[in-house]
């Protein structure tokens, strides 16, 4: 994922007591555990919070096996 | 690494903060405070909080700030890798200048809060006296 955040600057006679906000470029790479079904992956940003969400794989899921009798 | 490029910060938790009937974690949102002739304006980013959970209260000079984030969104999730933290936001802060409590405005855009504070006439009228002096 990634993306950039500028902010418009204020006008030039405003002073500055505390500027904590990071704006930027930012990029971030997770590896994920196990196999995912990445073509069905969705992702939402919401209130400045963006959530991914990615199915794991059909195969990693997991699945009853029916014994039959012998 | 760029100079444009951002860093990222840890979150910093609220250690200390009176009992609340809330569970859950606070954290100190990082701010942008500046003043211009007629306001301070500060913007807090406070990502997750919906609009309308944000309170802002004035007690003499003293501004807080709270944001509340819906807890039930995580709500049966089991964490693999925690980093982020959910929680609500809370910091206090203590106003230099006198402001105009009724005409404060807050606004709450994409999980950045955008708080307008004009500033008092009287405040204003002493600032004018300085600088003819």
């Amino acid at each position: 994922m990634r993306g950039e955040r500028v902010f418009s600057e204020p006008s030039s006679d405003a002073a500055f007591h505390r500027r904590e906000r990071a704006q930027g470029r930012f990029r971030r790479v997770v590896r994920l555990p196990g196999h995912v079904a990445s073509s069905d992956a969705k992702a939402e940003l919401r209130d400045g919070l963006l959530t991914v969400r990615i199915p794991k794989a059909e195969e990693t899921r997991p699945r009853k096996i029916a014994i039959q009798a012998g | 690494m760029s100079p444009n490029d951002m860093e990222a910060k840890p979150k910093q938790k609220v250690e200390g903060r009176e009992e609340s009937t809330r569970p859950g974690a606070y954290f100190l949102p990082p701010v942008d405070i500046f003043e211009t002739r007629d306001e301070l304006v500060l913007l807090a980013d406070m990502p997750g909080v919906p609009p309308g959970g944000v309170d802002v209260s004035l007690e003499g000079d003293e501004l807080t700030i709270t944001g509340r984030v819906r807890p039930e969104d995580y709500e049966g999730l089991k964490p693999l890798h925690v980093e982020y933290g959910v929680g609500g936001y809370y910091r206090r802060f203590r106003l230099g200048e006198a402001v105009n409590r009724d005409r404060i405005q807050a606004e709450l855009k994409n999980g950045a809060l955008l708080l307008r504070l004009p500033k008092s006439e009287r405040a204003r009228m002493r600032r004018i006296a300085v600088q003819a002096a």
